[in-house]
């Protein structure tokens, strides 16, 4: 098992004026996963439903209120920023917004160099280190010439593309793509992810895929998790989820965005005491 | 046109909007001239700043001669005789039997070349014998050209010196506080709203006060850093707080957290350079500050302490309305005051305009 989260929760206290809390509220509920191997699991949902904090609480970035993240076997829970660095390594996060994630006073080349700053044994080899930067940027389809180059002078693909090799510098095991890919045109889209699909193959990734496009999670993952309000709702085989959504929120999901047809914005209740019940064939559903 | 093969930084970019600001640059070359001045003040002005003669007490500017028996001549300087008037003030004349030429290189006052080499070469000047005070002489006689250059020193370097210990200040204190947040965020900014609350000037002379009297020139010159970087870093530290604020929650600050770079070193090289923009030209626009910060204590006579001159203390000589109406070159220091303030501030603005990324984006660039 790669990664194991169990009954993770983060609740964001909301502060009165001056002291005390005023309340809480429940960002990610009670969220428990698996993944495998090998195996792209997406994470789909509406804005706010709290994908981008789990995203974050996986990758220890921020701390969750309860619930334990194991990566490889290990919690990752009790660990000291010092200990927590031989996961980092193995663990890495391609941001939504290739404008904001690339710092605009570095240039690629110290961008790149600058994700190879945990491994060890690269850190006073130059040669080493330039060759590992050259690899990767062959990899993802960027010339060479990109490396003196600045993020404001490169386009929205570009530097999307730039931020997966700033990922894949130290040989990751899990990439967690915040939507990647939401933020590029049609086209370029498609690109990105057929690059995605042969990196997987050559550096033997496994994704975690956030988004809220239920097309893009179709073409890229084996799995869909479906969260609504902080919980999730229906996990299940991609195209059993398809073929098959059983949770409401869910077939409104695939009604709205794969048949666009006209929905009805409305809530659904949750109840507070439910599980997620298997249906067989791997498919959960919440109830 | 040749593509372009240099990739540029933005603050290349910057630099390049400031070039184009002629006043800017003007300022900034004038700046510069003022610097070296202070710098070299030894070599430029022909006499030290302690030399004085009591017998040309608040001589007026002497007039510089390019004629003599009908024809040209290198120039030349007269000597002074004085006499008092029925008033018992000083009537100073030419002597024109004496004449002084004014030649380059001239041995003079021995000073020490950087402090180091022993040096008697001066830019220009005239024989022993004669004095030339191109701008006038003070109420002991001392060339006010001369001292006004060392003055250019204390005045000068005082705003450098004190921004540099109020921005490390700053910039540490802001760049915690707005990092972490939380906590630690209102204890440091309760601790710079406790500076910022007290009345800059009375703050001023309250930590004057508490100096020692026995301190010589030089403590009290760094007395005087000290304390105006003091009440200068807690305006800082707020901005630079801000700004951090807003920088951490950028994705850049997230996947530096995420390759397991440390606190400090996403707030040293991902945080802080950001505020760089900010902070050049909000360095432009408080050195000002600490220049007249230092001339007010100067002239009220705090500061820098006779002999030693800065552009503080020699205007403690035109307090009085009877010195400027007879003797207004005594306010010359002023000037130098006042073009030095003007200059940091069109220079601080002109970097603010290049600087600005909203208003870069208007101009499409």
């Amino acid at each position: 098992m790669l990664l194991e989260l169990k009954n993770v929760t983060k609740d964001y206290p909301i502060k009165k004026f001056i002291f005390g809390q005023k309340g809480r509220v429940r960002a990610v509920d009670n969220v428990s996963l698996t993944l495998s191997s090998g195996e792209n699991l997406s994470l789909v949902g509406e804005s706010g439903c709290g994908k981008t904090t789990l995203a974050r609480i996986i990758l220890k970035l921020i701390p969750p209120t309860s619930g334990t993240i194991c990566f490889g076997g290990r919690d990752l829970n009790p660990l000291s920023a010092r200990q927590m660095n031989p996961f980092r390594r193995h663990m890495q996060m391609v941001f939504q917004d290739p404008y904001d994630s690339l710092d605009p006073r570095y240039t690629i080349r110290r961008t790149l160099k600058e994700a190879l700053h945990l491994d060890q044994t690269l850190v006073k080899q130059t040669k080493a280190q330039e060759e590992r930067i050259q690899h990767v940027l062959r990899s993802v389809k960027l010339p060479e010439m990109m490396l003196s180059r600045y993020p404001h002078e490169l386009s929205g693909g570009e530097r999307q593309r730039v931020a997966i090799a700033r990922a894949l510098m130290m040989n990751p095991k899990l990439v967690i793509l915040d939507e990647a890919v939401s933020s590029l045109d049609v086209l370029i889209q498609r690109q990105i992810i057929d690059l995605l699909g042969d990196l997987q193959k050559t550096f033997h990734l496994t994704y975690l895929f956030i988004s809220h496009n239920l097309k893009i999670a179709r073409a890229v993952s084996h799995q869909i998790a479906v969260m609504y309000q902080g919980k999730i709702i229906e996990i299940a085989p991609t195209e059993e989820l398809f073929r098959n959504p059983l949770h409401p929120y869910t077939q409104e999901l695939l009604a709205a965005a794969v048949d666009y047809q006209a929905v009805e914005s409305k809530q659904h209740p949750i109840n507070p005491t439910g599980q997620l019940v298997d249906k067989g064939q791997g498919h959960l559903i919440f109830m | 046109m040749t593509k372009q093969t240099k990739s540029l930084s933005e603050l290349d970019i910057a630099f390049q909007g400031f070039k184009k600001n002629r006043l800017a640059v003007g300022c900034a070359v004038l700046l510069g001239l003022l610097y070296l001045t202070a710098i070299f003040a030894d070599f430029v002005s022909p006499y030290s700043y302690a030399n004085e003669d009591r017998r040309y007490s608040y001589s007026p500017p002497t007039a510089i001669h390019v004629w003599r028996e009908g024809r040209f001549t290198r120039p030349f300087v007269y000597g002074i005789n004085s006499a008092f008037n029925d008033y018992h003030q000083r009537i100073y004349q030419e002597d024109q039997s004496q004449m002084f030429p004014i030649s380059p290189f001239v041995k003079g006052d021995a000073y020490k070349f950087f402090g180091l080499i022993p040096c008697r070469i001066h830019l220009f000047g005239v024989a022993p014998e004669g004095r030339i005070y191109l701008w006038g002489a003070d109420s002991r006689g001392r060339d006010l050209f001369s001292r006004i250059f060392y003055g250019g020193r204390v005045s000068l370097s005082i705003g450098i010196i004190g921004i540099f210990i109020s921005f490390t200040i700053g910039l540490i204190v802001g760049g915690i506080a707005g990092y972490y947040g939380g906590r630690i965020d209102d204890i440091l900014m309760r601790v710079c709203e406790m500076f910022m609350m007290v009345p800059g000037f009375y703050l001023l002379l309250a930590l004057r006060a508490a100096v020692p009297d026995e301190f010589n020139s030089v403590q009290v010159y760094f007395a005087i850093v000290v304390i105006l970087s003091f009440i200068g870093w807690a305006g800082l530290a707020r901005i630079i707080r801000g700004m951090c604020l807003s920088l951490r929650e950028r994705d850049y600050v997230l996947a530096a957290k995420s390759l397991g770079l440390s606190d400090g070193q996403i707030i040293a090289r991902h945080i802080l350079p950001h505020t760089l923009s900010y902070s050049i030209f909000a360095i432009m626009l408080s050195i000002p500050g600490y220049i007249l910060g230092e001339s007010a204590l100067s002239l009220i006579g705090l500061g820098i302490q006779d002999p030693l001159a800065s552009w503080g203390n020699l205007l403690a000589d035109a307090m009085s309305i009877v010195h400027i109406k007879f003797y207004p070159w005594i306010l010359l220091p002023a000037l130098f005051i006042f073009l030095t303030v003007i200059c940091f501030n069109v220079i601080g603005d002109a970097l603010r305009d290049c600087l600005d990324p909203m208003l870069k984006s208007g101009k499409g660039a």
